[in-house]
């Protein structure tokens, strides 16, 4: 027996040193002169034309030769924000203006990958995704976490009422919203406007219910009475009237008055920490967007009208 | 009024989703081994209570199943990145994850997690077969190897197979979360899918019926392992009771 026991013993502090062993394999490869690890780099841009920009952010002179990808991520939705349209490519107006963009950063080279939306802030995170792009607002948590490129859209919000709801009638500012009830996604740029009215406001908040709730079963809970109104941007309230045709008036919150509570009624790309430089480029970029009427182009045909922010 | 459930949506965009059932499948097979091999491993250092290894495997399967999986995809999708970037950063290395697939570390996940689950299952359906069956092979001379292969082994999956059926249906189902490793499979392209429509819950109802019949089948499936695998002996048994 006690053979045994000395036997289990060391098949049991061997395992265990060969589990550590692999776990912390990388860390004795990182011993080794940095060369290996530059080699490592090059072969593998080389092999996928993948380095993160902060791999070679210090090495500006030779990034002209060779773009640096960045990756942005969006959620495929809201349409007609981002969308994978019929054809299985994706588009949408904000997917066409980072296009737009990245159009005049020779030096960058855009990978878009489709994510589910939580995973956008997660890999933000962990710089795995260096660009958001999914019409986020701005708000202090936000800020505090990401960059922020300059505004790419001026967001208008409506306010969806069922048809017999009176008190739609007498709504025109955001305080006329206070003490009502209102179901909102968390993460989302409506419940972060909500949010920021409500911590402005505090005597006067709205009551946010929150809740995964796909936006069409949302809107049938207001038409079913269960919430008093829902935030939607106007431009997507648009797209659900047509596709739905639901009993609901949408309510325009005046837009001024918006701005008074809110300070930035925008939606921008968000950065990842640690690539200022990504940032300076990208409003650089966005301005000549702007200034030569490709944004408008562009919001003109997902619109019908122009939301571009304008720069003064 | 119009059409707030397009009923006949449910069933055009089942062959759109279907295009994406490879990947499911990939992700579930890969797991499915990965989850079998490392659930054996684990139950056989449990069995022989090998020292520091059966500490280490007893607290990876505590954590494993007391996280839900989807905490456990993040976990390894944007924990890995977050901790090269830290190591990078202390050590001067520039190791970046973004060559490596995101499917990779979706079945890792999934993987690990189905091991956790798994060799809990196998740990008990070894253990299930009597002592002196082991005894009685000793008897003949057989060694450890081959006890375990020749008695434990076709005894033990006899017994785990309805149990590990079972978890191969939860990893089917675990699969429709790798949207969030920016894994497209069904349940993402139906996300994609509805994104574009606006119509989610056509899209889950779709799903929810391809869902169901890979269901079916796997339980089929099993249900022909488990007759063509029984012993003779526990068929008597069932018969009597």
């Amino acid at each position: 027996m006690k053979r045994d026991q000395l036997k289990r013993a060391i098949v049991g502090v061997l395992g265990a040193a060969t589990i550590l062993g692999a776990l912390s394999g990388c860390s004795s490869n990182s011993q080794k002169p940095a060369e290996t690890t530059t080699a490592k780099a090059s072969e593998e841009s080389k092999k996928e034309e993948t380095s993160s920009v902060a791999a070679q952010s210090g090495s500006e002179t030779t990034a002209a030769a060779e773009p640096v990808t960045v990756y942005a991520a969006t959620g495929g939705s809201p349409k007609p924000f981002t969308f994978v349209d019929s054809s299985n490519q994706l588009t949408g107006h904000n997917i066409e203006l980072i296009k737009a963009i990245f159009d005049r950063l020779p030096q960058y080279k855009l990978e878009i990958e489709v994510t589910d939306f939580p995973s956008i802030f997660a890999g933000l995170d962990s710089d795995r995704y260096q660009i958001g792009v999914n019409n986020f607002a701005k708000n202090e948590k936000r800020k505090e976490k990401y960059l922020f490129t300059d505004p790419i859209f001026a967001n208008e919000y409506v306010a969806i009422f069922a048809k017999d709801n009176k008190k739609a009638e007498s709504i025109n500012t955001w305080e006329d919203l206070a003490g009502l009830k209102t179901i909102s996604q968390s993460g989302i740029n409506i419940t972060t406007a909500l949010e920021n009215y409500n911590a402005a406001n505090p005597q006067k908040a709205i009551n946010i219910e929150y809740s995964d709730e796909d936006l069409v079963l949302q809107i049938q809970d207001v038409e079913a009475g269960k919430y008093d109104f829902v935030l939607m941007d106007k431009p997507m309230f648009e797209y659900y009237e047509k596709e739905f045709n639901f009993n609901v008036t949408g309510v325009s919150i005046s837009s001024d008055v918006a701005k008074d509570l809110m300070e930035e009624p925008y939606s921008y790309l968000i950065v990842s920490k640690g690539n200022e430089k990504l940032v300076e480029d990208l409003n650089q970029a966005l301005k000549e967007v702007i200034e030569d009427g490709t944004s408008k182009e562009i919001n003109l045909k997902w619109f019908g009208s122009d939301y571009s922010p304008s720069y003064k | 009024m119009s059409k707030i459930f397009d009923w006949q949506l449910v069933f055009t965009e089942i062959p759109l989703l279907l295009k994406y059932l490879p990947v499911t499948i990939q992700l579930t097979l890969i797991a499915l081994i990965i989850g079998w091999v490392a659930g054996l491993l684990i139950a056989i250092v449990k069995i022989h209570r090998i020292p520091v290894l059966q500490q280490l495997c007893t607290l990876f399967v505590s954590v494993v199943r007391g996280t839900p999986i989807i905490v456990q995809l993040y976990l390894t999708y944007f924990g890995i990145p977050i901790f090269l970037k830290y190591y990078n950063f202390y050590n001067g290395t520039s190791y970046n994850v973004n060559g490596i697939p995101p499917i990779i570390f979706a079945i890792v996940a999934l993987g690990l997690n189905q091991s956790a689950f798994d060799s809990e299952t196998i740990r008990a359906a070894i253990q299930s077969v009597e002592k002196g069956q082991v005894e009685a092979a000793k008897s003949l001379g057989m060694n450890g190897l081959q006890i375990f292969f020749r008695v434990l082994l076709p005894q033990a999956v006899t017994v785990a197979i309805p149990s590990l059926g079972n978890s191969l249906i939860g990893l089917v189902k675990g699969t429709s979360l790798a949207f969030t490793c920016s894994v497209v499979e069904i349940t993402a392209q139906g996300k994609i899918l509805a994104g574009n429509s606006y119509r989610y819950f056509e899209v889950y109802c779709s799903l929810a019926i391809i869902y169901w019949v890979i269901t079916i089948f796997i339980e089929r499936l099993f249900t022909y392992i488990e007759k063509k695998m029984s012993v003779p002996e526990q068929i008597a048994e069932k018969k009597e009771a």
